[in-house]
């Protein structure tokens, strides 16, 4: 199979991931932060230097700013069910995902808050900004944007809407699903309050994983509480962090998977991975976009402006049987509406859905040379 | 010296404050506390056999939460 879904799930993962696992499972099987035998100190002791690179690799202020989680979806819930209270306003882009649109929905729905979308423009930077300045509120408490859309593949000017949040008293998060591991994002620099990343996609760990990082804890309520192997005698979810949120047993296999997944980052280059994905990408559209009966929907991509994504249609094809088609010749895209109703309403696609293609850092150009061969066939 | 302890709630600061230690040549072991009153239950706890008040207030000067 060629695997062109790594907006779904990064694969295949990093040798080194695979060669680690059966250390993992043997040296790293006791339950960290709970016991005091041998085993679980040294899970223990593996869990914060996972915790350290992670926190490295974003530039947190702190080590227990990094909150493991069990996706990205849990740790956007986190933030938005633990801040937002009632009166609050919240803006989102036009690019969310169901993770930021549902939870934001739901509060919504219970009459809790009130929310507006702001605009995305592909190719106009300030008219984007201008589109979240004119819905800031004097009871906007968080604004919400992607980094880059999982349909579209377009990166979002995330700097400068981190900008106009703080300019305006609000909180930012930055929902980095589909950019953590392929643009570097340091959380000082651009000045994010809450940033979520999923463990499974390009940084490569195992499913099951995700990642919040925030200097704003104490704004949140807990959404969830339980055991944390600390301060057990109260009855009280402890303040401090990063047991604060995490309760429970968490997915120590797959946190530890992420250890090696930043050093397989670190070893190949953040930039070196960014390149190569979006050269792939620029040959599948420069073949792709030559064909009248396919439809693209943004410009050629480059460095800086796009995101490792393209997505697709062909004339009086519907993209399931597009999708269906290429399975059919051992290629794995995704079809549909990629669990983004917003961004398909953005780009007038939301009837049709379309076909996407997600590089990732084991593909290379003749499978990309393979499937637009197939693309072109049907 | 004789040896003695620090004590901590959180097993992150805990092994945060070891790693600081282990970056300035200071050994420690690391001990898991349970149903202690001082602990609020349970905790971790550093062994040192060096001063503590030293150690103390490096842990101060590097923000590592420790219960007095």
């Amino acid at each position: 199979m060629i695997y062109f879904d790594n907006a779904a799930t990064s694969f295949p993962k990093p040798q080194i991931i695979k060669n680690k696992i059966q250390d993992i499972f043997t040296k790293y099987g006791g339950n960290p932060g709970r016991s005091g035998h041998k085993m679980s100190i040294e899970t223990a002791l593996m869990v914060y230097k996972t915790r350290e690179a992670v926190a490295n690799f974003f530039g947190a202020h702190d080590v227990e700013d990094v909150i493991f989680c069990l996706n990205c979806t849990m740790a956007i819930n986190i933030v938005i069910k633990g801040l937002l209270k009632q009166g609050d306003h919240v803006v989102i882009s036009s690019y969310e995902h169901n993770a930021v649109l549902r939870p934001i929905y739901k509060l919504y729905q219970l009459g809790i808050i009130t929310y507006d979308i702001a605009e995305v423009f592909e190719n106009n930077t300030e008219k984007t900004l201008e589109s979240f300045r004119k819905l800031i509120k004097k009871n906007t408490k968080l604004v919400i944007s992607t980094h880059g859309s999982n349909v579209f593949g377009n990166i979002l000017p995330i700097k400068e809407i981190s900008d106009i949040a703080h300019e305006n008293n609000a909180l930012f998060l930055v929902d980095a699903a589909q950019s953590a591991g392929i643009i570097d994002i340091n959380i000082k620099n651009i000045n994010i309050d809450f940033l979520c990343v999923p463990g499974h996609k390009s940084l490569y760990g195992l499913s099951g994983t995700g990642i919040l990082i925030t200097n704003q804890a104490d704004k949140l309520s807990t959404i969830i509480e339980g055991g944390t192997g600390s301060v057990s005698q109260n009855f009280s979810q402890p303040e401090f962090l990063p047991d604060k949120l995490e309760s429970g047993t968490g997915n120590t296999i797959g946190i530890l998977s992420l250890y090696y997944g930043l050093k397989f980052i670190n070893n190949k280059g953040l930039d070196n991975i960014y390149r190569h994905e979006i050269k792939i990408l620029q040959y599948i559209y420069s073949r792709l976009i030559k064909n009248k009966n396919i439809i693209l929907y943004t410009e050629f991509p480059k460095i800086g402006t796009h995101l490792p994504v393209l997505s697709f249609n062909i004339n009086n094809i519907n993209c399931d049987n597009i999708i269906k088609l290429l399975n059919k010749k051992n290629f794995a895209l995704r079809g549909g509406l990629h669990c983004s109703p917003l961004a398909h309403k953005t780009k007038n696609t939301l009837e049709t859905g379309t076909s996407r293609i997600s590089i990732g850092v084991f593909n290379n150009l003749n499978q990309a040379k393979q499937l637009c061969d197939e693309i072109l066939k049907i | 010296m004789q040896d003695s302890f620090i004590k901590f709630s959180s097993i992150t600061q805990a092994i945060k404050a070891q790693q600081l230690l282990k970056k300035l040549k200071i050994k420690s072991e690391l001990e898991r506390v349970s149903n202690n009153q001082s602990y609020q239950g349970c905790g971790y706890k550093l062994k040192i056999n060096s001063n503590i008040k030293k150690i103390k207030d490096l842990l101060i000067k590097n923000n590592i939460k420790f219960i007095n």
